[in-house]
């Protein structure tokens, strides 16, 4: 038990926040945004092949983002234009997401199942100056990739811009009564393909980091549903920015702790496997019986008609 | 559209199946049956060709290669190939076998083969590869090399088909060095890099320098973090020593191509052994560390001899390696020469 842990877990997390802080967004619009796996799949595909093809991540990062935004652009379309239900459409994409990389890894790198190459290039450690000399706090937060300390930045960001802005009020808006948002006037459907876009840019992100910066490789199915434990920490969060970055924190740390306990306490690794799950689960059953209470309480205020 | 390709390639696989029969009656024919995976895998598929491929020169038979879509072809693209006169049809993975129990009654005077899956079908030769052996090998090697004398195991799921992988790698890193640690860890998952690289990295800082990787896709991971920690990885099934030149200090393959061969050519001499599942071990062939440029000077070259002084000895029964299957739980010494069992074994109840 030492800051290594700490330094794993905020490793760990960094994906999970990014992911959440997309989902977070189409969350407030009043969308389910399942297909966080799919955008995050495709992202970490795309920063894998542009890196080892040009050499450059900053350009990776871009390719990235830029294709899962397209993604993200496809489920849009499906739901808003098409009218399909979120849910579905948001499965169809993920597996399509899943399917392409696949199909895309054996088409133009002819690899099978995992990708890795020494021509990848890796994000530098960041080593901030005067950091490492704090006890215990200082080897836990310096040296990461630049992307770990962005995902951490973009909380503060998203919590401004929802609660600081016009645009972020139009999209609670949006989120908790869209009767009334199309009643005052706003525009309900650009709203949500403006968010749910921005899910896309923040998958792209944490894709990126997943086959960048995490590793250096491509390996099908790598996010490992780590969309689906993003969700569940913006749901236990009740969709509010820092207590889901917490949440995604928490998890983080819970699996580095299941990484790393074996080696002290000797408990079977199943067991300790579980602990993330098990900790979501109970974060979950909790919410769930907070917002029972919830909605007995504000039922009147529901805008729902139909 | 995707399906209509894939469609297509199956149709043509099949076509160029059916318009072979023009050859050499004396000539011996055989077929594959590529698994899920399929050509182009770098594994099993791949290394199935290359003993075709070998057999195709040294034995002059002719092959033909059938790619069915999906598990659920299995069954009609073996049958459609049992009804073309081939001498053996070839096929592999685990996943093969409830199809080809079911052709092989429908077909009984064809002759089948089986890689990396025991069956007992009058018409059907069975090949497994003792994976046990060859990380015994590697375990060997391993304990030899490092710096730090204690290694790393790290598998896929806790589960016997990778403690089989594990006892093996103990033994052999027990009877080079009585005094090495060898940890064991499972990662719980087989298709997340991150995490492997998180269990190697946990494995790093406890000390170990090598780490023996049998964790499917996790495993990329894990030799992911061998090379950001400046440590050595060992792959598995196949030869991952690419994964990070440098960084992989060998890969313990199973040789699916020289069993594929070997099964081609009992045919050919007529000593067919349908019916039987055949063990390949080190003494067989059938598994072996890989080789090439990517871990060049990474074992030294005493170590190199010595391993294959084991081999030797492990090929003349002075040394046998356990199998997990046959030890019970609780188990308190394994193998010959005998020596006492890992906790998670003695432990066991």
């Amino acid at each position: 038990m030492d800051s290594d842990l700490f330094y794993s877990a905020i490793r760990i997390s960094t994906p999970l926040i990014f992911a959440a802080m997309g989902g977070l967004l189409t969350f407030k619009a009043g969308m389910l945004n399942i297909a966080l796996d799919g955008f995050m799949i495709l992202a970490a595909f795309a920063a894998v092949v542009t890196a080892y093809w040009t050499g450059s991540l900053t350009l990776a990062i871009l390719m990235a983002m830029v294709c899962a935004v397209a993604l993200a652009g496809l489920l849009a379309l499906f739901n808003l234009r098409f009218k399909a239900d979120i849910f579905i459409a948001g499965i169809a994409v993920t597996f399509l997401a899943y399917g392409l990389t696949a199909l895309l890894l054996k088409g133009m790198l002819d690899e099978d199942g995992v990708f890795a190459s020494t021509k990848i290039p890796k994000f530098p450690a960041i080593d901030i100056p005067g950091l490492s000399h704090i006890p215990w706090i200082g080897p836990a937060l310096n040296g990461h990739t630049l992307l770990v300390y962005l995902s951490y930045l973009t909380v503060p960001v998203v919590a401004w811009v929802l609660y600081k802005t016009r645009w972020g009020l139009r999209v609670r808006v949006v989120g908790e009564a869209e009767d009334a948002a199309r009643a005052a006037g706003i525009s309900t459907g650009l709203i949500k393909v403006q968010t749910m876009l921005l899910s896309g840019a923040f998958c792209g992100l944490a894709g990126a980091y997943l086959s960048l910066g995490y590793v250096s490789l491509f390996a099908n199915k790598m996010t490992n549903d780590r969309g689906l434990i993003a969700l569940a920490a913006i749901f236990f969060a009740k969709g509010k920015p820092f207590p889901t970055a917490l949440v995604a924190l928490l998890f983080g740390l819970a699996t580095a702790l299941s990484v790393r306990l074996p080696e002290v306490t000797g408990i079977a690794p199943q067991l300790l496997q579980l602990i993330p799950y098990v900790v979501t689960i109970i974060a979950l059953v909790f919410v769930g019986i907070r917002n029972f209470r919830a909605q007995k309480r504000q039922g009147a205020w529901r805008f729902d008609i139909s | 559209m995707l399906k209509s390709i894939t469609r297509l390639g199956f149709a043509l696989a099949l076509a160029t199946a059916s318009l072979t029969p023009v050859h050499a009656a004396d000539k011996l024919r055989v077929a594959m049956i590529a698994s899920e995976s399929g050509i182009g895998d770098r594994s099993f598929n791949d290394m199935v060709l290359e003993g075709m491929k070998r057999a195709k020169k040294e034995l002059d038979v002719d092959y033909v290669v059938v790619q069915p879509r999906a598990i659920s072809d299995f069954q009609s693209a073996l049958a459609r190939a049992s009804g073309q006169g081939f001498d053996l049809i070839v096929g592999n993975s685990f996943d093969m076998v409830k199809p080809m129990d079911e052709v092989a009654k429908q077909f009984p005077d064809q002759k089948y083969g089986l890689i990396d899956a025991g069956m007992e079908v009058p018409n059907i030769v069975a090949a497994v590869a003792k994976d046990w052996e060859g990380s015994f090998l590697v375990g060997w090697i391993a304990a030899k090399t490092t710096k730090t004398h204690k290694i790393g195991f790290v598998g896929g799921k806790d589960i016997p088909v990778i403690h089989r992988f594990f006892t093996g790698y103990y033994y052999g890193a027990k009877l080079a060095d009585p005094k090495v640690e060898v940890i064991e860890r499972y990662s719980g998952t087989f298709t997340d890099p991150a995490v492997g690289k998180e269990y190697t990295l946990a494995l790093v800082n406890e000390g170990s320098d090598i780490n023996y990787a049998v964790a499917g896709a996790t495993s990329s991971g894990i030799i992911d973090g061998a090379r950001e920690s400046n440590t050595l990885a060992i792959g598995v099934d196949s030869n991952q020593n690419y994964l990070a030149p440098g960084h992989v200090l060998t890969s313990m393959m199973k040789r699916v191509d020289t069993i594929t061969f070997d099964m081609i050519k009992s045919v050919k001499d007529g000593k067919y052994q349908g019916g039987k599942t055949l063990m390949y071990g080190l003494k067989e062939g059938g598994v072996d560390i890989a080789m090439d440029d990517n871990n060049k000077g990474l074992i030294p070259p005493d170590v190199l001899k010595g391993a294959e002084e084991m081999r030797a000895k492990v090929a003349s029964g002075e040394i046998v390696v356990p199998n997990f299957f046959d030890l019970k739980p609780g188990a308190k010494t394994m193998g010959k020469p005998e020596i006492e069992t890992p906790p998670s074994i003695a432990n066991a109840k």
